[in-house]
């Protein structure tokens, strides 16, 4: 495999698995509404989950730790994982929807984002503070040659970004799709018809911290492992963009925002050779990129590139109007 | 509901009394709505006619006092649990979903969807349920004579379409019982007509009781009967508009500037 197909594979890889992370987030934001400024950390919770029911248990000595070391194949690691990233959704959502809402409920947890960093970064005794869990591999790497397993990876994290959309969607078109959309719109008014805003949301926000979880694990055992540099709070900020510029609460939408700006200006700047002696000036570029692109949607394009699509009347239906009923 | 005559009052309310901070918004407020009966709840701003709603629907919970609904107690029910006994409320404000359109807006009002559950959403197997609930919709749209917006975003609508989505909506969940806050804030005086029209319909044909408070006298004393007046938190009279005219603690609170004229006209 040459650099550019080695390019290309190890960036449709990255895109998939962003795809997932975009598909979970948008399903909280831009079906459901909820603000969700903690989401990396559900994705970390997966990550750093899966990494260590994967690890062999912490050596004696001190040098590295961190708790679990189940020893445990890919495919388990990774379900423990997602179990893990459902239970902490669970008790956050479940929690935080009782009282709050709206521009509270996005400072809450954000706080709740700040808070689980600061103590795994330095608390190492949990998940080894800032060196995180390393030292992960995908299924068969040991049995795979590099090129190998590059390859097979990125069929993997197609064949789950696939799964994730297909899921998703069959939420987002069903009646409880309008009612995730109802309570973004209005939870008050949706409540007054005897809709459960708090069980809708934690719904939502379940399958989303799923996703969440499935991302974190498959991004931790591709790229070998998992620290506290990976699940900052700009990750959430460049998603949430990704949704803006694809287009809020579709699907599609999103996927498509988090592959043009994603893949078009984050990860594809890893390929490009530094420039000159400033090697802060790339990043900083991707950012100030990623801001405008952000910009420039919000006041030309609000709606994304993929707008949401309003439901029609069936086709039957649009017959009967014409026909007066009294 | 074991006789006619317990069956016969569909909403009771006991010293329902609500504080914000040190303001008491409502102090001891007891009253009693007949089944069938379309019942209208008058009082100059800051009576507590809106905060008595709040408490009565359960979108707040009242510091003191019962509530019973179709014989059962549902004091400190939340708002949507209060719905779907069977009484459903308006907000002043109406409330439409502003990016979904009408049809989805009116289909949110339909009690147990398949689909809502998570496991037939996964599977899609709710099709067959939703064509039978989008009829019932359609329908409802063409009573309110709104069909020709069902496609519309709530953003798009005027103030009275925006009423009639929000009646839809609320119609479609087969409610026992209608709180309606300030129904005519922001239509225009003909698309009032309209709705005096669908309203007098729903509490006639439908038999739909309801509870409305209303600014506008002259629609108060055109739809309903009984009428109760608020000042200060309490209900201070009730009875019909003619009967409230000669009530002179509410005339002090309330109707001071239009009894004059009204007495005469009345003998």
């Amino acid at each position: 495999m040459n650099a550019l197909e080695f390019l290309v594979v190890s960036l449709g890889t990255f895109a998939a698995l962003n795809g997932i992370l975009v598909l979970g987030l948008n399903l909280q934001f831009g079906s459901t509404g909820i603000l969700n400024l903690s989401y990396f950390t559900t994705v970390a919770v997966g990550a750093y989950a899966t990494g260590v029911a994967e690890l062999p248990p912490a050596p004696h000595g001190g040098l590295v730790q961190y708790v679990g070391g189940f020893n445990w194949p890919f495919p388990m690691a990774v379900a423990f994982g997602v179990v893990i990233a459902c239970c902490f959704t669970f008790v956050l959502g479940g929690l935080a929807f009782l009282r709050l809402r709206e521009d509270y409920l996005g400072l809450t947890l954000f706080s709740v984002q700040a808070g689980v960093l600061l103590i795994v970064t330095d608390y190492s005794p949990f998940l080894d503070g800032p060196r995180g869990v390393q030292g992960l591999s995908g299924p068969f790497q040991d049995q795979l040659s590099p090129t190998g397993f590059e390859v097979m990876y990125l069929g993997l994290s197609l064949v789950f970004v696939v799964a994730t959309y297909v899921v998703i969607r069959n939420l987002d078109i069903a009646p409880l799709g309008r009612l995730f959309r109802a309570i973004r719109e209005d939870e008050v008014a949706a409540a007054a018809v005897g809709k459960n805003s708090w069980r809708v949301k934690t719904t939502a926000f379940l399958f989303g911290g799923a996703t969440a979880g499935l991302g974190g694990a498959l991004v931790a055992t591709y790229t070998g492992g998992w620290d506290p540099g990976a699940w900052q709070t700009p990750e959430t900020l460049i998603l949430l963009s990704a949704i803006v510029v694809g287009g809020r609460g579709r699907p599609l939408g999103a996927l498509l925002g988090s592959v043009l700006l994603i893949e078009g200006i984050n990860e594809a700047g890893l390929f490009i050779p530094t420039l000159g002696d400033r090697p802060d000036l790339l990043p900083a570029l991707q950012g100030v990129a990623t801001a405008l692109a952000l910009f420039a949607f919000l006041w030309w394009r609000p709606q994304g590139l993929l707008a949401e699509r309003p439901e029609r009347l069936p086709k039957a239906a649009v017959v009967r109007t014409v026909q007066p009923t009294r | 509901m074991t006789t006619r005559g317990a069956a016969s009052v569909i909403l009771q309310v006991d010293g329902i009394s609500h504080s914000y901070g040190g303001l008491q918004a409502i102090k001891g407020v007891s009253l009693e709505v007949q089944r069938g009966t379309f019942c209208g709840l008058i009082g100059p701003n800051g009576a507590g006619k809106s905060t008595l709603l709040d408490c009565i629907s359960g979108r707040i919970k009242a510091q003191k006092g019962r509530v019973i609904f179709e014989g059962v107690d549902i004091s400190g029910w939340p708002l949507h649990r209060t719905a779907r006994a069977g009484m459903v409320r308006t907000f002043q404000v109406s409330r439409t979903f502003q990016r979904l359109s009408v049809i989805s807006d009116v289909m949110v009002g339909v009690p147990n969807q398949i689909g809502e559950r998570v496991v037939p959403a996964l599977l899609g197997t709710w099709r067959e349920d939703q064509r039978r609930h989008l009829d019932g919709a359609v329908r409802m749209l063409h009573r309110f004579h709104i069909a020709e917006v069902a496609e519309n975003l709530g953003s798009a609508l005027s103030g009275g379409q925006q009423r009639l989505v929000e009646l839809s909506r609320t119609m479609m969940t087969h409610p026992a019982m209608l709180l309606l806050d300030e129904p005519f804030a922001g239509v225009s005086p003909v698309a009032r007509r309209e709705l005096v029209a669908h309203l007098r319909s729903l509490c006639q044909d439908d038999g739909v009781t309801i509870l409305m408070i209303e600014h506008r006298l002259d629609l108060i004393e055109e739809l309903c009967n009984p009428i109760h007046a608020m000042a200060d938190g309490e209900v201070v009279a009730s009875g019909s508009m003619s009967e409230l005219r000669q009530n002179d603690r509410l005339i002090s609170a309330y109707l001071g500037h239009v009894d004059d004229r009204s007495r005469k006209s009345q003998p």
